[in-house]
């Protein structure tokens, strides 16, 4: 493991990489400040930016635009209350009253402060947690693999949100569809190619997350008629304050900061948590935890208040790094296009990355602990100047984000049929949008998909049928946890139901 | 009706038509009686596709949030700007980059209401050009010449 983790240092640290990370964090700010467009829609963009790489500086890249993106989305969060991401809309709660009281400054470093802590402690859990689950998955089959992603795929949509269940299930089976168009790849059979040439090797997963993201994000803005608030403008115009925390205000964070990692950390190794609830769990946490007087201030600017979401979504961007890495299932949105980046580079994650490739295994670790220095040490003083970005108008904004998103999926095929479907695409990912459908679950349908089919086919060769199910015990358990995932919160919501029926009923 | 059950009806729609273009998928000869073939995913994505789009639009609809009314979105420069990705995909192999992408971008730019012609151009020619730049000159990434440029 030492070796490993040597030569991750080493790959991590060239001139090349270091550059990747230092590029790939401001990038991610950039993105992740622009109304609208969140972590995503920033590792989608530079996608294509990153084919010629070689996977460990691509993926480098892509990491530092993650953090990059989440710490720009509390930017705009507490700034003017307007989170880019939803990993960071409990950020605002007290992130943006301390902003409106004149300290923007003091916000925004304990943002980046407890980012850093954040993802530093959850770098550190990922160097043990990583290789351990790797050395326990080289044992699982395929049977156990397909299990696997079928939990991954529930507990999306199980944690999609109170009534979403339905629609975030429908989304996974629709990317699940659109994953099945192209030549069957056991059988070399064509389906749904409707006889054209284009549609053979399949739909371009970049090609549906740009669609589906960074351009129906983009069509959004202007749908919606979204202006540049005042919030924004005078945010662009003023000075942000001082940066500096007192020695007091630190050791007052601290404790906080520490359970907000580990919090945040566990969640983002779950498969369909992530940084969401994470943040929204650190924020309940430390509002149990505070003093009576102190719980008064949560919502009005309180410190802990903004250190634990900024904590907990950090982490959480660490631990979803668990999963892909280690298993090869992505737990969420982000991970599922970055395993597609990876898919592309012809690097399949999973425990046999850690044997075969460390140097990527290790350098994407190392890096992201160095992407968490970057961000403290060159972004926080850079952001009152970035802060200007805010205010930048839609109307130049959104054709250069449409050609920036255009032009990446055609240089890669140089095939302006693929610039069609992409306009279909992001026809139908408005229209999805405006009928409330999530589209994370998606784009994880559609990554899975394929990886789906394949360990099922091999599993009823193995079993000779679904005995599987059961008669393999790591299958069973996986597949019952399935179940708990979706029957456990619905039992819950019923007797919420029949109890509120009850109350009333009573009194 | 709902918006949401409008949704499901569309996607229940989508399921059986799914459904129906799985079962036109060509097998093998024999490999009807294997347990796995290439129809099996998809046909089990139909009913699975067919029964939750069902559960929607039968279960009784939560009270959400209501969404934006539809006739307050600005419906016209999306259109405008769906139709203008359209027409660069068309023109791109033609007109050739810096040609159809300055085109592009001033179409954007003015369907969006920049009127100011320095913004407009100023903005889509030297992106354009840099853009040009970057991808011939500095990552040697060969683009087909076209017809003007």
């Amino acid at each position: 493991m030492m070796e490993g983790i040597l030569t991750g240092i080493l790959t991590a640290v060239t001139p090349t990489n270091l550059m990747m990370v230092l590029v790939g964090c401001m990038a991610g700010t950039f993105i992740g400040m622009l109304p609208g467009l969140g972590p995503i829609s920033a590792i989608a963009l530079m996608i294509p930016i990153t084919y010629g790489f070689d996977p460990a500086a691509g993926l480098i890249l892509m990491a530092g635009v993650y953090y990059g993106a989440i710490f720009g989305g509390s930017t705009s969060s507490i700034l003017i209350n307007a989170p880019g991401v939803a990993g960071t809309v409990a950020s605002s709660f007290d992130g943006y009253p301390l902003a409106k009281a004149g300290h923007a400054g003091k916000a925004l470093a304990i943002a980046a402060y407890a980012s850093f802590a954040g993802g530093t402690i959850a770098a550190i859990f990922l160097l043990i947690a990583a290789p351990a689950l790797a050395t326990v998955a080289l044992s699982f089959q395929s049977a156990d693999y397909f299990a696997l992603m079928v939990l991954g795929l529930t507990a999306v949509s199980a944690f999609a949100g109170r009534g979403q269940f339905l629609k975030a299930v429908m989304m996974t089976i629709f990317g699940l569809m659109l994953s099945t168009v192209g030549t069957d790849a056991a059988e070399g059979i064509e389906r749904f190619t409707f006889g054209r040439l284009d549609l053979i090797d399949g739909i371009s997963f970049l090609l549906l997350a740009m669609a589906t993201f960074a351009l129906s994000e983009a069509l959004m803005t202007i749908l919606k008629g979204d202006k540049v608030s005042d919030e924004a403008q005078r945010a662009t115009r003023g000075s942000v304050g001082s940066l500096k925390l007192s020695r007091d205000e630190v050791k007052d964070l601290a404790p906080a900061v520490g359970r907000s990692s580990i919090l945040g950390f566990l969640i983002g190794v779950l498969p369909g948590a992530g940084a969401t609830i994470a943040s929204f769990l650190a924020y309940g946490m430390e509002r149990n935890f505070a003093s009576a007087k102190e719980k008064l201030r949560f919502g009005k600017g309180s410190l802990r208040g903004l250190a634990a979401p900024e904590t907990a979504n950090n982490a959480a961007c660490s631990g979803s790094f668990v999963p892909l890495l280690t298993l090869g299932i992505p737990g969420s949105g982000t991970t599922a296009v970055m395993l597609g980046a990876l898919l592309s580079y012809n690097v399949q994650p999973g425990p046999q990355l850690f044997q075969d490739r460390p140097e990527v295994f290790w350098s994407v670790i190392i890096s992201m602990y160095i992407g968490n220095l970057v961000l403290l040490v060159l972004n926080l003083p850079l952001i009152p100047y970035i802060a200007r970005l805010l205010a930048l108008p839609a109307n130049l904004l959104v054709p250069l984000i449409l050609f920036f998103s255009l032009i990446g999926v055609y240089l890669v095929s140089f095939n302006t049929f693929d610039i069609t479907m992409m306009v279909g695409f992001a026809v139908l990912a408005v229209g999805l949008r405006l009928f409330g459908f999530p589209l994370a679950p998606l784009i994880l349908g559609f990554i899975l998909g394929g990886m789906m089919e394949e360990n099922l086919r091999r599993a009823l060769d193995i079993y000779d049928g679904y005995a599987f199910l059961w008669e393999r015990p790591l299958t069973l358990a996986i597949m019952l946890i399935t179940l708990a995932v979706v029957v456990v919160p619905m039992v819950q919501r019923f007797r919420q139901a029949r109890g509120t029926v009850a109350a009333g009923e009573g009194g | 009706m709902s918006r949401d059950r409008v949704g499901a009806l569309i996607l229940l729609a989508f399921s059986l038509a799914y459904g129906a273009l799985a079962r036109q998928i060509e097998l093998f000869p024999g490999s009807e009686y294997e347990l796995f073939t290439a129809r099996t995913m998809p046909f089990g994505l139909a009913v699975a596709g067919t029964v939750v789009s069902f559960l929607m639009l039968v279960l009784p609809a939560r009270a959400a949030e209501p969404g934006l009314p539809l006739r307050w979105l600005r419906w016209l420069p999306v259109a405008g700007l769906c139709l203008l990705m359209l027409l660069y995909g068309a023109i791109i192999t033609r007109l050739g980059f810096v040609v159809s992408t300055t085109l592009f971008l001033c179409g954007g730019i003015l369907l969006l209401g920049e009127r100011r012609w320095y913004a407009v151009l100023g903005l889509s020619l030297p992106i354009a050009l840099l853009f040009w730049a970057i991808l011939t000159q500095l990552l040697g990434i060969y683009l087909e010449p076209g017809l003007l440029f």
